[in-house]
């Protein structure tokens, strides 16, 4: 990486008047292969790469990017950064001001035992082959879909405090998907979790999620659900599987505690949060058992670097202690509102984008139930698999959450199967009913490699900590 | 911003004897100002190209295909990642459902249409233009945020069968949110040029809301006579953009069109259409394969009538390209540019008049598919919901979670606006308002 490129850009901004300025000089490339129905739908091989100048000037922000990489093009692009701060500054009330920041120098780069761009083609090809070949045998399948995916990024992060660090991040997953239609019924069902799993690792991660031995399993369920009846619209207690106590810490505790919402920043898309700054140590979020974390230190987590986009070494920090609410994920200039040092939160999901700030591996750490002694300690309710689509309001209160399926519990025992079960109610009364969860042996970093956020819409590589997790007295439904 | 020349020389340089070939350069820059807290807290300037080429190989088995993309544009990365997607393509297992590449249409004209003029936009302008709102906003004693979003595209589209494209175009997107300590409201204007956006009426228009709708007061969730105002309507109809009106749902039988062919599946009130041509809407006229885009009817007085293709489904199903193909490869397939709900004949003005107890809503949020089998969606009202009482807004309610079937909703339309909004976050939607009875809510919330 051009370091040459890098320092052109900080002299320029500091010379146009920037009093601080930081680069990310960025190349990605990803892979991604698709096959559908047994024949390679998707094959293809993305590069990006270009350089991002966030600087302040006149006491606000600009920011400019360009991919043409030459001397000339930098300058051009460090100065429009500090034109457009300028042009920020005649419209702000105060100052930015960042947390105070020792200069950072480092690398980090994933762990990877086998490099996913090193392994042919081929062989990745026919992994989904053979998954699909599993699959077409199922009587009563209509479609067949099987997916990986790789992106390997490196990036420069410099900046005029003299932080210089350099990064390697490798992202890795994939999915397998099973379709049955039968009479205006559709079953679907995938694995693994919500639609797909993705870690910060190598090829030996796609080689320990087994495809082959789940693919029969996931295309007889797919048929067996244009069979099952709907679910029943009830009051009842439900058992969420790993992945789905994921997306309910997503939806409504990952958001919620980015302190931009909660500042009015987002509030024009994304929206605002109800855990305001008052609440902070004080509100009951959740039961006494629950203790959720950010940490981006997880090894292999979805959420994991060595550094944030504001070069800020990763973390851990609570922001739910024994189920008080008592911690934000934060940047250098949010912090700095509630008196505190950055927690190292601000990522931009690409060159060309600002950083903000973005959940890094969200955790529900673990209890000491295991699965089985949870559904039989259970009279009555529902066992839910893999999350579906959720929705949830703006200020991350009234939540919806579908699975893909779901098997009712009578007695201790998982009985019927379900089709299209969802649930809803309000974001901390979920988490106040949250009576049991299941220990580290069920303990799984789940990646969502989709969360959106910003505008124009940012896409981030997030993870969540979670093993299955029982709450009570939930509405199933809409 | 990349011109037609530059753009031919790099589509000229790449372009190989190859069985077949397609390469495309996208390029965009972008200028967003948003502000929050009535200052400006992000503003950025970015100019992203793509360029992008996928290679087809004949065998005896099938083709084999394989796509590679780059945003350098250098002669060196072009020719590297041209080199790529023939060294995938051969390692690729051949698809025997690919036919071709599309071809030229006989008919001439076929080439980017009229000449659009370009308008760029400064960061001092986006800035003035905040101004303006903001100082709407002090005069009522509200907050305000939102986004000015000014863009500028080039698309260029050559492959070795002789297709060759080329169009620039430009908009700018704003959207205001004023609030206040109880309640918020919201507005948004689209248009090709940022001149053309009044961001003082713009300005009024969320601060109005925001004022109407003060101490919210709560409802019990249930079915009411909604009146959707025109970006509601247009949340809900891009859903059955995604769901019902590409072919890709229709080949793999999972849509509701693609069993109600000629039936009627709305009410009789109800057409919608995907019209590139329409004065209301900004595309270029062709897609992202080079084929010019074509008129699409999927609903035409409540009867299901089609859906758009690109030209792997064409071949496919035996039905003509209509020009609506993303960039390959993609998850969606075949996708509408443009969704037009007709409007109906009575001003906007005098539909609250018609609603002796309902809701007025501006705008959904968070819309998600429940079932796609019954397109079943739900979401959340935002910035602005109504309680409307003998023709006249009583008080503001606070939001309420809706779950509808969307079909099902598209029956039950009482009246339709004469006016049309353009709107949409994804594709381009232009909407009418809609008076709609029985329109279900399953749940609330607590502002």
């Amino acid at each position: 990486m051009d370091k040459e490129l890098v320092q052109k850009a900080l002299n320029t901004a500091k010379l146009k008047g920037a009093s601080y300025a930081d680069v990310r000089l960025v190349y990605n490339v990803t892979e991604r292969i698709v096959v559908k129905n047994g024949q390679v739908e998707a094959l293809k091989r993305d590069e990006d790469s270009g350089m991002g100048i966030r600087v302040i000037a006149n006491g606000a922000w600009g920011f400019a990017a360009t991919s043409r990489l030459t001397k000339d093009e930098i300058v051009k692009t460090a100065a429009l950064a500090v034109r457009i701060a300028k042009a920020s500054a005649t419209l702000k009330k105060n100052d930015v001001i960042l947390d105070s920041k020792e200069k950072t120098v480092g690398n980090y780069q994933t762990k990877l035992i086998k490099d996913p761009f090193l392994i042919p083609i081929e062989e990745k090809i026919n992994l989904l082959i053979q998954v699909d070949d599993i699959m077409r045998k199922v009587k009563g399948v209509s479609l067949r879909e099987s997916e990986l995916s790789f992106t390997k990024k490196h990036q420069v992060f410099a900046a005029s405090d003299d932080s210089y660090i350099e990064q390697i991040i490798c992202y890795c997953g994939g999915v397998i998907v099973a379709t049955a239609i039968k009479g205006g019924i559709t079953g679907e069902r995938s694995y693994p979790g919500m639609r797909g799993h993705y870690k910060t690792m190598g090829y030996e991660f796609i080689e320990s999620l087994k495809f082959l031995d789940h693919a029969q399993r996931v295309a007889e369920e797919a048929v067996a659900l244009t069979y099952a009846r709907e679910c029943p619209e009830i009051e009842t207690t439900v058992i969420c599987d790993g992945s789905m106590t994921a997306i309910q810490i997503h939806e409504t505790i990952g958001h919620p505690s980015e302190l931009d919402r909660v500042l009015g920043t987002e509030v024009s898309l994304a929206g605002k949060s109800h855990l305001t700054l008052d609440k902070l140590n004080k509100f009951r979020m959740g039961s006494e058992i629950v203790n959720i974390t950010a940490d981006a230190t997880i090894e292999g987590g979805l959420g994991s670097f060595g550094y944030d986009d504001e070069g800020v070494p990763a973390q851990k920090t609570y922001l739910i202690k024994d189920g008080i609410f008592c911690g934000y994920l934060t940047s250098r200039e949010t912090a700095v509102v509630i008196g505190q040092k950055s927690n190292g939160a601000m990522r931009a999901d690409s060159w060309a984008s600002i950083p903000l700030i973005r959940m890094t591996n969200i955790n529900l750490l673990p209890g000491t139930w295991k699965l089985e002694d949870l559904i039989a300690d259970t009279d009555e309710g529902i066992y839910l698999e893999s999350a579906g689509s959720p929705s949830i309001d703006d200020m991350r209160l009234n939540y919806h959450i579908s699975a893909e399926i779901g098997w009712l519990i009578k007695n201790g025992k998982k009985t019927e199967m379900v089709r299209r079960p969802s649930y809803s109610g309000i974001s901390y009364e979920i988490w106040r009913n949250c009576d049991a969860i299941c220990s580290e042996d069920h303990w799984e970093v789940w990646g969502v490699p989709n969360c959106g956020k910003g505008d124009p819409m940012q896409v981030m590589y997030v993870g969540h900590g979670a093993a299955p997790a029982r709450f009570r007295n939930i509405k199933l439904g809409k | 911003m990349l011109d037609r020349n530059r753009v031919r020389e790099l589509i000229k340089l790449s372009l190989k004897p190859i069985d077949m070939m397609e390469v495309g350069i996208y390029s965009h820059v972008r200028g967003t100002t948003r502000f929050a807290n009535s200052v400006i807290h992000q503003n950025l300037s970015v100019e992203y190209p793509y360029f992008w080429t996928r290679i087809v190989i004949d065998t005896p088995r099938g083709k084999k295909i394989g796509g590679t993309s780059c945003t350098q544009l250098t002669i060196d990365d072009i020719r590297r990642t041209v080199a790529r997607a023939l060294e995938i393509a051969h390692n690729s297992t051949p698809d025997k459902r690919f036919v071709s590449l599309p071809k030229p249409e006989p008919h001439k004209g076929a080439k980017a249409t009229k000449p659009v003029d370009i308008e760029e936009v400064t960061p001092e302008e986006r800035a003035r233009a905040v101004k303006k709102i903001v100082k709407v906003a002090q005069k009522y004693n509200l907050d305000v945020a939102g986004v000015i979003h000014t863009n500028v595209y080039s698309l260029g589209v050559a492959n070795s069968l002789g297709i060759d494209q080329f169009g620039l175009n430009c908009d700018t997107y704003t959207t205001v949110t004023a609030m206040s300590k109880t309640s918020s409201g919201y507005s948004l204007a689209m248009a090709r040029y940022f001149n053309k956006i009044d961001f003082e009426q713009l300005a009024e228009i969320a601060c109005q809301k925001a004022l109407l709708s003060q101490n919210p007061q709560e409802i019990t969730p249930g079915k009411y006579t909604v009146l959707l105002e025109p970006h509601a309507v247009a949340e809900m109809i891009s859903f059955l953009g995604w769901l019902e009106f590409g072919a890709k749902a229709f080949a793999e039988k999972r849509s509701i069109i693609s069993k109600s062919l000629g039936q009627k599946i709305t009410g009789s009130n109800i057409t919608i259409y995907d019209d590139f041509n329409h004065p209301q809407v900004n595309t270029f006229p062709f897609d992202y394969e080079g084929v010019m885009r074509k008129k699409v009817t999927f609903i035409e007085k409540g009867v299901a009538k089609g859906v758009v293709f690109d030209s792997f489904y064409a071949h496919l199903l035996k039905k003509p390209n209509t020009g609506h193909a993303l960039p390959a490869p993609n998850p969606h397939g075949p996708f509408p540019s443009t969704l037009i709900l007709q409007p109906g004949n009575i001003p906007l003005a005098k539909m609250l008049g018609m609603i002796e107890k309902g809701i007025l809503i501006t705008r959904f949020w968070y819309t998600r598919v429940v079932d796609p089998d019954t397109t079943t969606i739900t979401g959340l009202t935002r910035d602005g919901t109504f309680w409307v009482e003998n023709g006249e807004i009583k008080y503001g309610i606070k939001n309420l979670r809706f779950t509808i079937n969307i079909y099902e909703v598209l029956k039950n339309v009482l009246a339709i606006s004469k006016e049309t909004v353009l709107s949409g976050e994804f594709t381009q939607v232009v909407a009418p308002a809609l008076l709609i009875k029985d329109f279900e809510f399953t749940g609330k919330t607590e502002y």
